[in-house]
């Protein structure tokens, strides 16, 4: 949800919902920013997309066939086309006064799975499932124009990431 | 990088997540100015925003000197993927093992 607020924070607008997907899915940690010229922008967590399916290259570079303990899902592993369960990263951007500038764009060009080497928040061994807070939003002005720049985990192996470690990607896009 | 905020932005902004169409959900929820999208739609955005990604830790070699160490390997599905000894070459990332 997102609401503004324009005179010091003594009333505020109307919350909006920010994730436009059709069906309900986990939209989380969002992050937010206001580039100089004031428009808004929020990205976070997103799970509309399904698990790709078992035999396709998406699930390869995936790594999902590695996906084989998971305590807190209750459906067959490893989750080829699960619903709600792997994760990309979206932006949505908005004018000042919060009128939305087209749909939420994906900015993670692969979805990953989020089990895959998973920090372990309360020990070594322990199997509390963590996605990376490494997560954020920021503008920077270039000289083309304004860009977006994105921070957010994956797990997914573009060539470079063959044991499926998280590590950090950044996305850029132009303000529009 | 640090970002004035000009007079015609807002001057507080809050936001928290929501899935699109929870029942008995507070204020705001299934309020969306730019309408719905399908899954087709949004996975075709990330090329017609042309956004582009880069990887930028998996090329980096990290080495440490752990407080406790732990030589068992958990990984892939489980976490921790095990120690491995320092490269030869160092670390890329600009610690100070000594």
């Amino acid at each position: 949800m997102l609401t503004a607020s324009y005179d010091g924070g003594a009333t505020w607008t109307s919350p909006i919902q920010v994730n436009d997907n059709a069906s309900p899915a986990d939209e989380f940690q969002p992050n937010l920013t206001v580039a100089p010229d004031g428009t808004v922008s929020v990205n976070f967590y997103d799970r509309r997309l399904a698990c790709p399916n078992a035999g396709t290259a998406q699930a390869m570079a995936a790594g999902l066939a590695l996906d084989q303990v998971n305590p807190n899902y209750t459906g067959s592993l490893p989750p080829y086309g699960a619903a709600d369960y792997f994760v990309n990263a979206s932006i949505q951007f908005y004018a000042p006064q919060l009128t939305p500038i087209g749909h939420n764009v994906r900015i993670s060009q692969n979805t990953y799975d989020p089990q895959l080497n998973s920090p372990h928040t309360d020990c070594a061994i322990c199997e509390a499932t963590f996605i990376g807070d490494y997560f954020g939003n920021t503008v920077g002005a270039e000289p083309g124009g304004a860009v977006d720049y994105s921070t957010f985990v994956s797990t997914y192996d573009d060539g470079t990431n063959p044991a499926h470690y998280q590590q950090q990607i950044v996305a850029t896009v132009a303000v529009p | 990088m640090l970002l004035a905020l000009p007079l015609t932005a807002p001057t507080a902004l809050t936001a928290t997540a929501a899935t699109a169409a929870a029942p008995q959900a507070g204020p705001g929820v299934g309020v969306v100015p730019q309408g719905t999208q399908s899954g087709a739609s949004y996975a075709a955005s990330f090329a017609a925003a042309k956004v582009t990604n880069v990887d930028a830790t998996s090329g980096q070699v990290s080495c440490y000197r752990p407080e406790d160490p732990y030589f068992a390997k958990d990984g892939p599905n489980d976490g921790y993927t095990g120690m491995s000894p320092c490269p030869a070459s160092g670390a890329t990332t600009g610690e100070n093992t000594t």
